[in-house]
C-alpha cells in the first residue's frame, strides 16, 4: 500500500504522522525542506518541533511531509493537526486565530465552480437573484438582504444604509462626480 | 473534451493601462517562464469573426467573455460583441472601465450583453489610479453607472494586493452605492509581468482572510454577491467561516475549462496559461482538445500537496502562477509559498528579479514565438 495516497491526518491517526509544519521533502525541486528548524516559516501549528525528521531518519514515507518515524511524532502532519483532532474529518481546517494549531474537519466542496466560472472571468448571476434590492434612493433604509443564498448559508437580516445617503457622501467626499451621481439618480441598479 | 460551455476571446494584447498586477502572459519580460508569447499579426475583422464562429460552432459554447488586453480599444470591438451576442446567448464583456461611454453602453446592452466586469482597486482615485497607472476611476465609476442607466449587469472585480487590501471595504461601500451588486474577489495571480512585482504587492492570508470577513459582513448588508474567482487554498483559510462567499477554484481539465482563444486563434487553457494548445483556425476544436497538456496539468500538483483530500479539487490553487514565478508547475504556488516562508518576499526577489517601477512596463521585449504545447 503506498501510503502517500493516504490524507495526512488519516496518516496521524494511523501514527505515521510528522512534522508539525508545513515542509516538504528535502528532495522536493525547488523546495527546501526545513528538516532543521532553520526559519523556514511554515509557523502554523503547534511549536513543539522536535525537528526530528531530518534527513536519514525516514523509514515511514508519508506523502508531504518530512519523513519521521512514528515514534517521534508528536504532533500532526504539515500543518500541525494532533491525532485526537483527527476524527472529526479528512480535511486540514485553518485556524481562526494566527498562531493557533490546525484541526481537522469536513471536507467542503471545492470542485470548479461552473456557475461562476473559473479563473479571472466570473460571470454573475442575473439580477434578482440575490433577494436584494439594491438599496433605496429615498431615505429608508430597512432592507431585508440574504434569506437562503445559493451556498446553503442561513439568511441574516441586516440593515444597508440608505444609499441614497451613501452615494451623498461620497459625492462630498469627492469620490463620486457630479455627473455620476445625477445618472446614478436615474437608474439605482446596475 | 467535446462540447465545452464557455470561451474567452482575447481581442487584443493592447491596453492603456499599466498594472504591476496585470496577469496577461504577453506582458511576461525576456528570461520569464512565460516569455515570447508571440502577439503580432492579431487578425483583422473579418478574418477574427471568421474565427470566432468557427470555435463557437465547433465546441459548442453558450456563454461567451470578451476580454483582451482591454478590448474596447479595438475600433471593431463593438462589431464583434454584436457578432459574439448572434454566436451565443449570453456575452460577458471585462474592460478597464476607460472606454464605456452612455453610448458605448447602449451600444452593449443592445448586443445583449449580458455582464460587464470592471476593475476597482481602492475607493477612492489616488490609490487605484496609482495601482493602475492611468487616472482612470472617475472612468470607471462612470462606466458602472453608465452600463446600470443602460441596464447592463456590472460586476466589480477587486484584485486584492499587499498595497490596497484594506480598501476593499471603501469598494464594498461604492458597488452598493454605484448598485453594483457582484463582485470578483481576486487575490492577486501572479503571471506574466506581475511576477516582477509579486514580492511588494502579494497579500498575505491574513489580509486574505480580513477582507473574506467584510465580504461577509458587508458583503449580506449590501446585498452584494462575493465570489472569488482566483483560487484560495482551503487550507490556509477557513471557508466554513464565509458562507456568504462563493469560492471558485481551477477549471482546468473539467468539464467547464477557462478555455481561452487569443486574436491570432491560438487556444489556451486559460487566461494564466502560455502554452499554446493549438490553433483553431488551423485545426478543428476536436483535434485541440486532444491535447493532453489539461490532463497532465491537473495531475501535476506540488508534493506537499498530494494526500490532501483537496488535492483533485483544489490542486494547490493556481499552477500557472507557479510556473510564472517558478518555472515548475509542481511549485508551492506563491499564495502557498508566502504562506509557509517567513522570507518569501525577500526569497522571491532573489529568484525573480523585482521591478524598481511599481507599474508594467511598457518597453519593448523579445519576441519568440512559443512552440505549440503538446
Amino acid at each position: 500500500m503506498n501510503l502517500k495516497h493516504l490524507p495526512p491526518s488519516l496518516l496521524v491517526a494511523l501514527g505515521l504522522g510528522c512534522e508539525p509544519r508545513l515542509v516538504v521533502e528535502s528532495d522536493t525541486e525547488g523546495v527546501e525542506s526545513g528538516d532543521s528548524g532553520s526559519g523556514s516559516g511554515g509557523t502554523e501549528g503547534s511549536s513543539d518541533s522536535s525537528d526530528s525528521g531530518g534527513p536519514g531518519t525516514a523509514e515511514v514515507e508519508t506523502g508531504p511531509c518530512l519523513s519521521v518515524p512514528p515514534e517521534e511524532t508528536s504532533a500532526g502532519p504539515c500543518l500541525g493537526v494532533t491525532p485526537e483532532d483527527s476524527t472529526t474529518g479528512p480535511c486540514l481546517i485553518a485556524p481562526i486565530t494566527e498562531g493557533e494549531p490546525y484541526t481537522t474537519g469536513p471536507c467542503l466542496d471545492v470542485e470548479p465552480d461552473t456557475t461562476y466560472g473559473p479563473c479571472l472571468s466570473t460571470t454573475p448571476e442575473e439580477t434578482g437573484s440575490s433577494g436584494s434590492s439594491g438599496g433605496t434612493q429615498d431615505g429608508s433604509s430597512d432592507e431585508t438582504f440574504g434569506g437562503s443564498d445559493d451556498t446553503g448559508s442561513s439568511g441574516v437580516t441586516a440593515r444597508a444604509p440608505a444609499r441614497a445617503a451613501v452615494i451623498e457622501r461620497l459625492r462630498a467626499a469627492g469620490v463620486l462626480p457630479a455627473d455620476v451621481v445625477r445618472t446614478l439618480g436615474g437608474k439605482k441598479e446596475a | 473534451m467535446g462540447s465545452i460551455p464557455r470561451l474567452d476571446f482575447e481581442l487584443t494584447p493592447a491596453c492603456d493601462h499599466r498594472c504591476a498586477h496585470c496577469y496577461n502572459v504577453w506582458t511576461a519580460e525576456e528570461g520569464d517562464a512565460q516569455a515570447g508569447y508571440d502577439t503580432r499579426g492579431q487578425l483583422r475583422t473579418p478574418a477574427l469573426l471568421e474565427m470566432m464562429t468557427k470555435a463557437v460552432r465547433e465546441t459548442g459554447a453558450t456563454h461567451l467573455t470578451i476580454t483582451g488586453g482591454e478590448p474596447l480599444l479595438r475600433k471593431d470591438a463593438l462589431d464583434i460583441i454584436d457578432h459574439a451576442g448572434r454566436l451565443a446567448p449570453s456575452v460577458s464583456l471585462i474592460t478597464n472601465g476607460s472606454h464605456v461611454d452612455r453610448d458605448t453602453a447602449s451600444r452593449l446592452r443592445d448586443a445583449r450583453v449580458s455582464s460587464v466586469q470592471l476593475t476597482l482597486l481602492a475607493g477612492n482615485r489616488e490609490l487605484h489610479d496609482r495601482l493602475k497607472g492611468a487616472a482612470c476611476f472617475e472612468d470607471t465609476v462612470r462606466a458602472a453607472a453608465n452600463l446600470g442607466a443602460a441596464g447592463v449587469l456590472v460586476q466589480v472585480c477587486f484584485v486584492a494586493m499587499q498595497e490596497n487590501w484594506s480598501a476593499f471595504e471603501d469598494v464594498l461601500e461604492l458597488c452598493y452605492a454605484l448598485g453594483v451588486r457582484h463582485i470578483a474577489y481576486n487575490r492577486m495571480s501572479p503571471t506574466g509581468g506581475a511576477i516582477h512585482h509579486v514580492a511588494r504587492l502579494m497579500p498575505t492570508v491574513a489580509q486574505i482572510e480580513h477582507n473574506l470577513a467584510s465580504a461577509e459582513r458587508l458583503g449580506r448588508t449590501y446585498g452584494i454577491k462575493v465570489s472569488t474567482a482566483m483560487p484560495i487554498p482551503p487550507c490556509l483559510i477557513r471557508m466554513e467561516r464565509y458562507p456568504w462567499v462563493k469560492f471558485g477554484f481551477c477549471s482546468t481539465d473539467s468539464e467547464a475549462p477557462n478555455i481561452v482563444i487569443d486574436g491570432k486563434g491560438n487556444v489556451r487553457s486559460c487566461n494564466l496559461s502560455s502554452g499554446i494548445l493549438g490553433n483553431i483556425l488551423e485545426q478543428s476544436w476536436d483535434e485541440i482538445a486532444q491535447n493532453p497538456y489539461p490532463r497532465k496539468f491537473k495531475r501535476n500538483v506540488p508534493e506537499m500537496c498530494r494526500g490532501c483530500a483537496y488535492e483533485s479539487s483544489c490542486q494547490g490553487g493556481c499552477k500557472e502562477s507557479a510556473f510564472a514565478t517558478f518555472g515548475d508547475h509542481a511549485h508551492p504556488e506563491p499564495l502557498l509559498w508566502l504562506a509557509q516562508r517567513a522570507q518569501f518576499r525577500e526569497e522571491v526577489a532573489v529568484r525573480v528579479p523585482q521591478a524598481e517601477i511599481p507599474l508594467r512596463r511598457t518597453g519593448p521585449r523579445r519576441r519568440v514565438a512559443l512552440p505549440v504545447i503538446a
